[in-house]
């Protein structure tokens, strides 16, 4: 379905891209999200990286391949984002009013900003690495030719990011039961 | 490992986390808004490349023999060791030869011309061919050996792809191989591949050598992006010795490519003389 859809939008039918972008603006978006973590950044991102895969689909020879090819163009995205808007690190921490869902408790709520706000001091590399391998589900070997980069930088994206994740969750530690901490999460 | 403990840690959180979900059909609709003001880039550039790749004869069939000296020592080759035959001498021999009207030169079809091995090699006209080739049925990975920097790929083989054109001599069944070279660029702009792509054609009259040089904007041939569109140089062999051809390709979806050059006798215009040192 999706491949013949790629074959008509690099022959330029613009409404086969319209469906295109339909289909696959979920998973993009969610990759975006992960990366940059804000919502209005990522849906900038992937419309942007829509764009670019329309401009240079006619150059992608292997229409199987669309599916990493297009990972690779909104990583770039993300980049391109980050580099316009590059506050856009900075984590404020949980929003005001962000009450527990069903299911939720107080400290699972906590423990899951302590790992935003974590994840907000990687680098951009890193994080990229992180979505794809534990996201995605990719293999180290299908996150090197997605991201175009050699296996071993993979690896040691991922060997530095987890340590870095560590210390960014240690240096933020703090008793996830307290009061002050409750009342974060009640805003 | 003590970083191995948030390893599953992180995933599940970044499984779990909470993603909204944007419109995607207003999205598709905003993007597609956009498409009017946003051409596509082409799909090949056609750009010259005078690659050649070796025959077997090439390396000695057009080095003249030394001609030993009266006092035994060989001379040394001054000026010119490659044929001096060229495109445009061709073009203007042949358009000479059909000026005068000859007796001799009574117009054949293709298909008588080819059916007579060497033949080719005696025409003098270059023909305008056009031609398609058909998506391949199959690829193979080739082995890739990783060192600092750069990815070296070697043998990335498709095939069998039938090559149709106007031209019999250019239709056959054709075995594509190519090597790469990835590149990791410190400026961060991702990876540039430089890639030697040969196409191998066999049909009843003989056979072509032709190659290609690619500049790609990715990993590899397969992914990458196109930066330079290159033209395939082709050499004849067996019935069609002596005969060269041009051909710039438009690269489609699963190696497909259409493409349209010129074959002629002879060969590629000789590398221009470099300045001379003041």
């Amino acid at each position: 379905m999706d491949q013949d859809l790629v074959v008509r939008t690099q022959q330029g039918d613009q409404r086969a891209f319209e469906t295109l972008t339909a289909s696959n603006h979920p998973r993009l978006f969610r990759v975006a999200h992960g990366i940059l973590g804000d919502p209005h950044l990522a849906e900038d991102a992937t419309q942007q990286a829509f764009l670019d895969i329309w401009r240079n689909i006619p150059r992608l020879r292997d229409p199987a391949k669309f599916e990493g090819w297009s990972y690779r163009l909104l990583v770039n995205a993300c980049y391109a984002e980050a580099k316009r808007k590059p506050d856009w690190t900075h984590y404020d921490g949980l929003p005001a009013g962000r009450e527990p869902m069903a299911g939720e408790t107080y400290t699972s709520v906590v423990e899951r900003d302590r790992l935003e706000r974590a994840f907000a001091k990687l680098s951009l590399d890193h994080r990229s690495v992180i979505v794809l391998r534990y996201l995605l589900d990719m293999t180290p070997e299908e996150v090197a030719e997605t991201l175009d980069i050699p296996r071993r930088t993979v690896y040691s994206r991922l060997k530095r990011a987890m340590p870095a994740m560590r210390a960014a969750l240690e240096a933020d530690a703090r008793p996830i039961s307290g009061a002050a901490s409750s009342k974060e999460v009640i805003g | 490992m003590k970083d191995e403990k948030y390893t599953p840690e992180v995933g599940s959180w970044l499984k779990g986390r909470e993603v909204p979900h944007p419109d995607s059909q207003q999205t598709a609709r905003q993007v597609a808004a956009r498409l009017p003001h946003i051409s596509q880039r082409s799909r090949w550039r056609p750009l010259p490349s005078f690659r050649r790749l070796p025959t077997t004869d090439q390396t000695t069939a057009h080095q003249p023999s030394p001609i030993p000296a009266s006092n035994g020592h060989t001379p040394t080759i001054i000026g010119r060791t490659t044929s001096m035959l060229s495109p445009v001498k061709a073009i203007t021999a042949g358009a000479i030869v059909f000026a005068l009207g000859s007796a001799f030169l009574i117009a054949q079809p293709f298909g008588q011309q080819t059916s007579v091995p060497g033949a080719e090699a005696e025409a003098i006209a270059p023909t305008w061919v056009t031609g398609t080739v058909q998506p391949a049925l199959s690829c193979s990975d080739g082995t890739s050996k990783v060192e600092i920097d750069v990815i070296r790929s070697r043998n990335f083989e498709c095939g069998p792809q039938t090559w149709t054109s106007s031209d019999p001599r250019l239709t056959g069944e054709v075995t594509r191989r190519w090597s790469e070279d990835t590149y990791r660029m410190d400026d961060g702009s991702g990876s540039k591949t430089v890639s030697l792509d040969a196409a191998y054609l066999r049909n009843e009259g003989g056979g072509w050598a032709c190659s290609a040089i690619d500049l790609l904007d990715g990993g590899s041939v397969r992914s990458g992006i196109a930066l330079t569109g290159s033209a395939r140089t082709c050499i004849g062999d067996g019935g069609y010795e002596g005969l060269s051809a041009i051909l710039a390709s438009e690269y489609g979806p699963g190696y497909s490519e259409e493409f349209s050059g010129l074959i002629f006798s002879g060969e590629f215009p000789p590398e221009p003389e470099p300045p001379a040192a003041e």
